[in-house]
């Protein structure tokens, strides 16, 4: 490098800061889990294990009692429950564009986020399969969508979309929750042999497999690494694109859109990145993670959701181009009133939350600034539900014949159920921040090593 | 070298000999077909090249400094834009559903004279050609002007145009890909034709990257620069053929699933008579042959391999403006000595070009302060 | 503990450090060597001889065939076994069946990659490795790099390896004793085999009393009970206590009046065949006829049965002179009331269907007794 004779807009900051060691960094890695953790923790968790309570009571109440207790009906028949199905598979997203993509590219930024990432898609991802799965109006029958021979005789129909959504959402879960635990086993095998607790011991032990670090294995390990981030990246594009598909391989106007299935993967990764910004905002320092996760990760990853911002533009842009452009009256009429309709605010809201609050982070002061950063991911993550609503319950409320227009209103088990699922994802996190090693170790000791070096040149010369 | 010259001044002889005949024999309609195609072809390849290399800027990347040059001379092909552009004009009356008498009568169209119409579409061809030379001049005349100034705030400067470059580039772009594409067809409509057309051009610019550096590899031009690099330029273009595949069936699928009259009669009128084997070709060539052929990573440290598959990636990605825009000239394959004449005028034309803009500068950007980072890359 | 010696450790400090000893160790004629890393130190195949991965061949293999079967399985579901047709389109209609077999290929193949690596080519989960047991184990998974020279069978010149390995600057020298294999005892067996069993059944016993003893959960309880009543229910409703009520008295069912002729004689007499003259009178007659009647009568009317020959019915022959003479209304009367061992079908067949049995019957009789002229 030569960082010295640069200006400064030039200079490359490093991505650990302070006298930091290999060792070092596994203390910190396993800080909650070897060390009583702060109360502040036990209140948080109290919390959110409570809402998730509420949540589940509200699903058992509404199995118990029929799906007649929720808000949906004709003609708006995709009420809450597929809006949050939407939007968690989305915030579930960021785990696999931070950890695989930016695997790819080679970025090394990546390795000190990369596990909380895709924990959050892990969590994210079993709040979304929730959904669905009550959402069938005969929730003792959801096996009838895998194809298997049965005495109905008959098969599932592989033509239909929801049929993709159920290989899609599976796949997804099972090959993130796969990938996360592979990434686990390394870091699981140092906790084995340095953790105190005995019962710890035998479970790590368990759980780590044996794992040696022998450098055969780590041959095996990186080739697998890599070609599951190769499948993996594809993967991500093609479940959110099917999760589009529900949508736009319809006729209802305001969802049949070709620009769909990128613009859902654009919208996906969006919210997952300010999903984990908003998680490392808080973990970052209550974790005292600042010297792996330094500011610098966060301007990088707030230009992420800049950049995902300005395509989210585009693609409403194109949307509401298009709506015009393709002269079709229903489409221009739906359009219309996602913005000028009864339910304005809807359409304002997501514009303004996806697309103008994030000008913001043009600025490279604000993007460092934690309350910018919270205060944006917040509104992204607000924004992209709207998005959600609007084009699922204002679509469907404006049919082809007015005489089948009408009307949505969620009902307080709608809300319990959405609400119980937020403290259920941040339930699962706590539990995962308490147990497991939250920096991916072993990829980010190359990092620390490469920078130690590099400052003892520096201190020869 | 002189010989190759001299041979491509003569192939774009014959060329301009076809060119004029296609108008006096076939017609106006064949000639504007052909015409609109290359210009459509051409501005793919040259956009391609600026996005590749302002894609450098706003990244950062350190590996492709040594290779950015290189897609800074395949963009000197955007000043020659502007003439292409003000012959293409010439076409408008003739091969645009829109500017047909009667055009009018059809509701749909009817409804969108207000965005299709002379002085709207002249002017916003006009706002397009200007952003695209204007950032032409930015970001490679910036870059050039490096080499001899060695200055690196140039490099800030570069940084911070070239997001400004990207937003421009996805407008333009996409009003480019509505307006010479699409419009042909008033009556169709597809948001995703942007993201379409953008996977395209960068596909293609990528391959035709991807070859001129081998090319100055082979003759050691660029010294430092390894396989590695060039593997780089391989996952880049097979990573780009995945994304140009996921787009392009996206559309075809939703469209075809919703069978819409409104919609489905553009597919029809590719997809099916003698247009099948040209989409069957686009779909298995455009999308299959490369991503196998980019699957493993031999292949792509393989720049002997790389370098075949690079050609036929830019052949391709001739068919599929191809597959876009000959169909307006009623059904059946347009295929002749005319588009012959026109391939083999635009192609020499456009190394003659090429050729010429590598007398510009360095073969590499010596004035960056990262190129000596960039020459350090290997892979793991 | 036995007295074999599974190998000689040695640690170093950082990954060049042991990325130079490599050679060196290698140079005093061990070539047996290991190396134990905490994370992956790149230049380590090279300078061990590691062979090449296989992975992504068994990938790509295990890939294509997922995609392949993934197409088969779709293909044959849709279009064989079940064939669907969907939004009208070709039974064929390939573009809805990709996204399955994308995603049945990515499942695959990353499934392989990641079970491929751990299982087959690491050999994992494996607890007996002695490197688990060694002292060493916290410190070259944390921050420091082991190298072992590695005995074969057993033999290893213990104190020349650790010369060698402290030499290239390895400290924290340490023996790894190979570990006793221990066989598992018949009784140990016998332990498992039972306690399994018995788990098993305790298990089943349980839920068959719990299902017995608690009763089940009858969710959406709202869909098993509606406010309707069953057929022959009680309800208070009405005087004479019952759900359903008969018809008033001579209230007759639309297109099921009752015959008044007492004979198919009479029938004959009185009764005329209501029915247009059209082509779709004599296609329904001939679908009812094929449906009831043929069966008996076979489908031209002969009356030789399908039916085996231990049904001893012998029905009328509908093409012998006697039936072609009746008139319509004496064919009607016999459908509708039945004769003989034949049962009545006014209860099955329409007024209507029955008047186009009897016309189909005509139409049947007219063409296997056909003239000349019938022909021109």
């Amino acid at each position: 490098m030569t960082d010295a004779t640069l200006p400064a807009a030039l200079r490359i900051a490093p991505l650990v800061e302070g006298d930091v060691s290999l060792g070092g960094l596994d203390d910190t890695v396993r800080t909650w889990s070897e060390k009583t953790p702060p109360r502040s923790w036990y209140i948080a968790i109290t919390i959110t294990s409570l809402v998730a309570l509420g949540g589940f009571a509200a699903i058992g109440y509404m199995l118990y009692t029929g799906i007649g207790v929720l808000g949906n009906n004709l003609p708006v028949v995709w009420g809450f429950l597929i809006i949050n199905f939407v939007f968690w598979v989305g915030i579930g997203h960021a785990g696999t564009l931070i950890s695989v993509i930016l695997y790819l590219f080679r970025q090394r930024w990546r390795n000190a986020i990369s596990r909380i990432a895709e924990a959050t898609t892990v969590f994210a991802f079993m709040c979304a399969m929730i959904f669905p799965a009550i959402h069938v109006g005969r929730p003792w029958l959801p096996y009838w969508l895998i194809p298997y021979p049965n005495q109905r005789g008959m098969w599932v129909n592989f033509r239909s979309p929801l049929i993709w959504d159920v290989f899609a959402v599976l796949t997804y879960f099972s090959v993130s929750l796969m990938f996360w635990y592979l990434g686990l086993i390394p870091d699981l095998a140092t906790l084995r042999s340095t953790t105190k607790s005995r019962f710890k011991r035998v479970v790590f032990r368990l759980l780590s497999l044996g794992w040696v670090g022998n450098a055969w294995h780590w041959l095996q390990y990186e080739k697998a690494y890599l070609l599951l981030a190769g499948l993996t990246t594809v993967l991500a594009l093609s479940v959110h694109s099917i999760v589009s598909m529900d949508f736009a391989s319809s006729m209802v106007p305001g969802w049949h859109m070709t620009i769909f299935p990128p613009y859902f993967v654009v919208g996906a990764a969006f919210s997952g990145f300010a999903g984990v910004v908003l998680v490392f905002a808080f973990v970052r320092t209550a974790m005292h993670l600042e010297e792996y996760v330094t500011p610098r990760h966060m301007d990088l990853l707030n230009r992420m959701v800049l950049f995902l911002s300005c395509v989210m533009a585009y693609a409403y842009l194109m949307e509401g181009f298009t709506a015009w452009y393709s002269a079709d009256p229903y489409v221009k009429y739906v359009f219309a009133t996602y913005v000028f309709g009864g339910q304005w605010w809807a359409g304002w809201l997501t514009i303004t939350l996806n697309c103008i609050l994030p000008q913001l982070l043009w600025f490279p002061r604000l993007r460092r600034s934690v309350p910018i950063m919270v205060i944006v991911s917040a509104g992204v993550t607000l924004g992209m539900w709207m998005e959600r609503y609007t084009i699922i319950v204002l679509s469907l409320k404006r049919d082809y014949l007015p005489s089948s227009w009408g009307g949505y209103l969620p009902t307080p088990v709608d809300w319990a159920i959405l609400i119980g699922s937020v403290g259920f994802f941040l339930t699962m996190l706590l539990l995962f921040l308490r147990k497991l090693p939250v920096i991916a170790a072993w990829e980010v000791k190359p990092d620390i090593v490469y920078y130690q070096k590099q400052r003892t040149e520096a201190g020869h010369v | 070298m002189r010989r190759a010259g001299a041979g491509l001044w003569a192939a774009l002889a014959v060329g301009a000999v076809g060119v004029v005949g296609t108008f006096a024999v076939d017609g106006a309609q064949r000639f504007w077909a052909n015409w609109i195609l290359w210009f459509v072809v051409a501005v793919c390849v040259a956009l391609g090249a600026l996005f590749i290399v302002a894609l450098q800027h706003v990244t950062g990347a350190m590996w492709s400094v040594p290779l950015r040059r290189v897609p800074e001379r395949v963009a000197a092909l955007t000043p020659w834009l502007v003439p292409l552009a003000l012959i293409a004009l010439f076409s408008l009356p003739v091969s645009f559903s829109w500017t047909q008498p009667g055009a009018a009568a059809s509701a749909t169209v009817a409804l969108k004279t207000s965005w299709l119409n002379y002085p709207f579409f002249i002017a916003r061809l006009a706002v397009c050609i200007a952003l695209w030379v204007l950032s032409y001049r930015m970001l490679v005349g910036g870059s050039l002007r490096q080499d001899k100034t060695r200055d690196p705030a140039a490099t800030i400067r570069l940084r911070r145009y070239a997001p400004v470059f990207m937003i421009l580039l996805a407008l333009t772009l996409t009003a480019f890909a509505f307006d010479w594409v699409s419009s042909l067809e008033a009556g169709w409509y597809s948001d995703i034709f942007g993201a379409y057309l953008f996977a395209g051009a960068v596909t293609s610019s990528l391959a035709a990257t991807t070859l001129l550096a081998i090319y100055l590899y082979r003759r050691d031009r660029l010294p430092g620069v390894t396989p590695d690099h060039l593997y780089n330029l391989g996952g880049l273009l097979f990573g780009f053929t995945i994304f140009w595949g996921y787009i392009a069936f996206s559309q075809y699928l939703l469209q075809w699933y919703a069978n819409l009259p409104a919609e489905v009669f553009w597919f029809q009128q590719r997809t099916m008579g003698s247009m099948q084997g040209v989409f069957i070709l686009l779909g298995v060539g455009h999308f299959f042959v490369p991503f196998l052929a980019l699957m493993s990573r031999r292949d792509k440290q393989n720049w002997r391999r790389l370098r075949w598959v690079a050609l036929w990636v830019l052949f391709m990605e001739f068919v599929d403006v191809f597959w876009l825009i000959s169909p307006i000239q009623g059904a059946g394959l347009h295929l002749g000595w005319p588009e012959a004449s026109f391939a083999l005028f635009f192609v020499a034309a456009g190394l003659l070009i090429v050729r010429r803009a590598m007398g510009m500068g360095e073969h590499m950007p010596v004035g960056d302060p990262f190129l000596a980072d960039g020459l350090k890359f290997h892979l793991r | 503990m036995s007295d074999r010696v599974f190998g000689v450790l040695g640690l170093y400090r950082d990954a060049d450090a042991l990325l130079a000893a490599i050679p060196e160790v290698k140079a005093s004629g061990f070539t047996r060597l290991e190396a134990f890393t905490p994370y992956p130190v790149h230049g380590m195949d090279e300078a061990l001889d590691l062979p090449k991965s296989m992975l992504g061949v068994l990938v790509f293999l295990m890939g294509a065939l997922a995609c392949v079967s993934a197409f088969t399985f779709e293909w044959w579901t849709s279009t064989v076994s079940y064939p669907l047709r969907t939004a009208g389109k070709a039974m064929n209609g390939w573009p809805g069946w990709v996204l399955v077999m994308v995603e049945a290929t990515i499942l695959v193949s990353t499934f392989t990659a990641a079970f491929g690596m751990l299982f087959v080519f690491n050999k994992l989960p494996f607890f007996g490795n002695p490197m688990l047991e060694t002292d060493a184990l916290p410190a070259f998974t944390r921050d420091r790099f082991a190298l072992v020279v590695m005995s074969g069978r057993g033999r290893l010149d213990v104190e020349a390896a650790k010369a060698a390995l402290r030499a290239a600057g390895g400290d924290a020298l340490e023996v790894i004793p190979e570990p006793e294999r221990v066989r598992a005892s018949a009784g140990w067996w016998m332990r498992t085999v039972v306690g399994l069993v018995t788990v098993c059944f305790l298990a089943g016993y349980g839920m068959d009393w719990a299902t017995r003893t608690y009763p089940t959960v009858r969710p959406m309880v709202n869909m098993e009970v509606q406010p309707r009543l069953d057929p022959e229910a009680p309800d208070a409703f009405f005087a004479n206590g019952r759900g359903m009520q008969r018809p008033p008295d001579g209230a007759v069912a639309r297109g099921y009046l009752p015959i008044l002729a007492a004979t198919p004689e009479d029938a004959g007499k009185e009764l005329v065949d209501p029915l247009p003259v059209t082509a779709a009178v004599l296609a329904r007659g001939r679908h009812m006829f094929d449906l009831h009647c043929a069966v008996c009568h076979d489908r031209l009317g002969t009356g030789k049965p399908w039916l085996d020959s231990t049904y001893q019915a012998q029905p009328v022959d509908l093409q012998s002179a006697p039936m072609r003479d009746a008139a319509d209304g004496f064919l009607y009367w016999v459908i509708s009331q039945g004769i003989r061992t034949m049962p009545g079908y006014a209860a099955d067949i329409s007024q209507d269907d029955r008047w186009a049995i009897v016309r189909y019957i005509r139409a049947l009789q007219r063409s296997q007794n056909a003239t000349a002229e019938d022909v021109k």
